[in-house]
């Protein structure tokens, strides 16, 4: 009988601990402000991509090219990778071409990534499913003018428990007719974790 | 033909000197100017310091071209020793309304009693007044 009390009492004990353990452990959820100085770890993060897109279309729209009011019709392509860890620099690119884009002084053909989707669909409209004079005709894409692209290096060190991080994003935009390069600019961080 | 190109490059000079005097500082290019008056009172409009940041606007240059706003704004660090802060420009169209894009917090790390001047320009012709944060 008392060995019975002392096991229960022992049982509710662990369960009330472990209750207490649980709860006090819990994860609190909170929202942030996106736009707010990320700095979670060294690795390439949410600042990074977003500093690097904006100085970017800043530098573009006072390109002769862009800032001449000839709304040139631009595609986009690879951004390489040349660093160390995995950035997605689709993302980088689809930044830069959404605040191109809300500027209003360029415009984009279809590009590489989405050329499959508008192929598939241009012919899906060729269907007799569809009302002929409504379809869209093929042979009628417009094609760029000119091509974005660029690449992002790093540069890492470590020693004595610092780690120092650079990277440098380049983006060209070179005249798809004539191959010159019309403009070029870099944004170059710095992040050092110790 | 010596006399007679004389004159002219008088008024010539004369008339460089007056387009000269005539043109405005950079500062009083930038918008709000006549309605702050000043460049002080204009830098009180234009800046908001968050968090009381050891930093100080001290003087503010715009200019437009090709339909866009470019700023200049030069701040010191008020401090003798790094200072790391963070700031963005707010854009307005010329109603009033807020620009569409929100910028991203630019982090800036200033050395001891750096003068540094951050530079940038509008996101588009709709964006006509801006506004500068810095944040600690």
């Amino acid at each position: 009988m008392r060995i019975r009390f002392v096991v229960r009492t022992w049982l509710v004990a662990v369960v009330v601990v472990a209750l207490g353990v649980a709860g006090g452990c819990a994860k609190q959820v909170r929202y942030g402000d996106p736009k707010s100085v990320e700095t979670v770890n060294i690795d390439f993060g949410s600042t990074d991509l977003q500093v690097i897109a904006e100085a970017m279309t800043r530098s573009l729209l006072q390109s002769p090219v862009v800032g001449g009011g000839s709304r040139p019709i631009v595609t986009v392509q690879d951004v390489k990778n040349k660093t160390s860890e995995y950035i997605d620099t689709r993302a980088i690119t689809d930044s830069i071409r959404a605040e191109l884009l809300k500027s209003g002084q360029v415009r984009f053909a279809v590009d590489e990534v989405g050329m499959d989707e508008q192929i598939d669909e241009l012919e899906r409209q060729q269907s007799e499913y569809y009302d002929q004079e409504q379809s869209a005709e093929i042979g009628n894409m417009v094609a760029a003018q000119y091509r974005l692209q660029g690449s992002i290096i790093s540069i890492v060190k470590e020693a004595d428990g610092v780690k120092d991080v650079y990277y440098k994003f380049n983006l060209q935009l070179w005249n798809v007719r004539n191959g010159l390069l019309e403009w070029s600019d870099e944004k170059d961080i710095r992040k050092t974790e110790s | 033909m010596k006399s007679s190109a004389f004159p002219v490059m008088i008024v010539a000079v004369l008339l460089a000197a007056c387009q000269t005097a005539g043109e405005p500082k950079p500062s009083e290019s930038c918008p709000g100017f006549e309605e702050a008056g000043s460049t002080s009172a204009l830098e009180q409009r234009k800046v908001r310091y968050l968090d009381q940041p050891d930093v100080r606007v001290v003087e503010m240059r715009c200019v437009r071209s090709d339909g866009l706003l470019r700023v200049d704004v030069d701040i010191v660090n008020e401090r003798p020793r790094e200072q790391r802060i963070a700031y963005r420009f707010e854009w307005f169209e010329a109603n009033g309304m807020s620009v569409d894009n929100e910028e991203v917090w630019k982090p800036l790390l200033l050395y001891p009693d750096q003068l540094q001047t951050i530079r940038t320009v509008s996101p588009g012709a709709d964006a006509q007044d801006f506004r500068v944060v810095i944040k600690r």
